[in-house]
């Protein structure tokens, strides 16, 4: 029987389990953390809400009863708190504005997807590499990672068998791995 | 058999959710106690994330130069969107195969629903599936830089900010080439309402591929062009 890592995970920081909730930190920070730069456009202020939220699930933890994703709930956390922030703020926006002026390359930029790309590191050569990575160990990656498809789907799909996917999608990993190490 | 697989092996498996209940717990207690392991988890994540950033990238890219060239932007969108979602059932139902392609759309319409089409699915090269689902899953895959710049189909404009993507004012489509590793040997294409996803073996040994809003015979005939 599969128990998701979500699952485990939850069961252990419900126990306290510090190391636990290190990984789960590790898991959801960056995705947060995006959120938030988008919804506040302040790098300080989105770090500052990411640890807050953090800071609130660990607290909140037992009030999690998973009738949602563990992400949708810690994201509207994060939201939340996003929220609060500038209602409890609203005679310091200039604070806001001043703190814009540095977001150049941190911001999504909606309007210029391109430029966004460019700008990342990571995202040009995480592109890089995957088109030139071989079809079948990138297709079999993309439909886990982009689509969330799981093993015996993409086995299906791809009419190969599932120790096969497995493989192919390790060895997309550490290819990607390989050829970002120098910039993590 | 996972015994025989190794940490990053299982980590793998890990982040995906495909270890059991019993694996997971002692994975989870293995990691927390090996930093070395917790950096490739993270660099994993990072990974993983980027993947996930770039295809929202090119889901807006994609949107944002078809609003520019004003040609059906919002339809063009749920072209691709309808075909990232529905690659699957297209190549299970409507997928054909154009073993020798004749000006008439209404043949395509007949060899979408026929059993010899449907029967025919179960023969296409593997190989041939994953670069279709590539092609339509991400804009990842649509290399430009292979299209020859002064290459131009007739009636067409080509977008000043994106080489390989054209339109007629009524239809567009996005070009790749590169080699034809899944040594295709004659045309097949795919069609979900107006939309076709289209292979070309070239002469000089490369696949072009077209995907996009475009009728299949006039596909056809810009391939051509193509290939002379």
């Amino acid at each position: 029987m599969k128990t998701s890592v979500d699952e485990a995970l939850i069961h252990q920081i419900k126990d306290g389990d510090e190391d636990a909730f290190e990984l789960m930190v590790i898991k959801y920070r960056p995705r947060i953390l995006a959120s938030l730069l988008r919804y506040t456009s302040s790098r300080e202020l989105s770090e500052d809400l990411t640890q807050q939220t953090f800071l609130r699930v660990w607290e909140k933890i037992d009030t999690f009863k998973g009738n949602s994703a563990l992400f949708t709930w810690i994201y509207s956390i994060s939201i939340n708190l996003a929220r609060n922030y500038y209602v409890s703020s609203q005679g310091k926006k200039t604070s806001l504005t001043d703190s814009n002026e540095n977001l150049e390359n941190e911001v999504i930029d909606f309007k210029n997807p391109e430029n966004q790309l460019l700008n990342n590191e990571l995202l040009v050569k995480v592109n890089s590499c995957l088109k030139s990575m071989p079809i079948d160990l990138r297709t079999a990656y993309s439909l886990r990672v982009e689509e969330q498809m799981p093993y015996d789907e993409i086995s299906k799909i791809m009419n190969v068998p599932i120790g096969t996917v497995r493989s192919r999608i390790f060895r997309a990993r550490e290819i990607l791995s390989k050829q970002i190490e120098d910039i993590l | 058999m996972n015994s025989k697989l190794n940490q990053d092996e299982l980590l793998s498996l890990f982040l995906d959710n495909e270890l059991d209940h019993d694996q997971l717990n002692e994975f989870l207690e293995e990691l927390k106690a090996n930093s070395t392991l917790k950096e490739k988890y993270k660099t994993y994540i990072e990974i993983d994330n980027a993947v996930n950033s770039l295809t929202q990238i090119y889901q807006r890219k994609r949107s944002s130069i078809f609003h520019i060239l004003k040609y059906r932007a919002q339809k063009h969108s749920k072209i691709v969107s309808a075909l990232a979602a529905t690659i699957i059932l297209s190549i299970g139902i409507l997928s054909t195969n154009t073993i020798e392609f004749k000006s008439n759309n209404y043949l395509i319409a007949d060899a979408v629903s026929s059993v010899e089409a449907q029967t025919q699915f179960e023969l296409v090269n593997d190989e041939l599936i994953q670069h279709v689902i590539y092609l339509t899953m991400s804009d990842l895959a649509m290399k430009n830089d292979l299209v020859n710049p002064n290459w131009l189909p007739v009636g067409f404009v080509r977008n000043p900010k994106k080489l390989n993507e054209f339109t007629n004012g009524d239809e567009a489509f996005a070009v790749h080439i590169e080699k034809n590793y899944i040594n295709l040997d004659h045309p097949k294409y795919w069609v979900n309402d107006d939309d076709v996803i289209y292979l070309h073996p070239l002469k000089d040994g490369r696949l072009v591929s077209i995907v996009g809003n475009i009728r299949p015979d006039l596909a056809n005939r810009v391939l051509i062009s193509l290939d002379k």
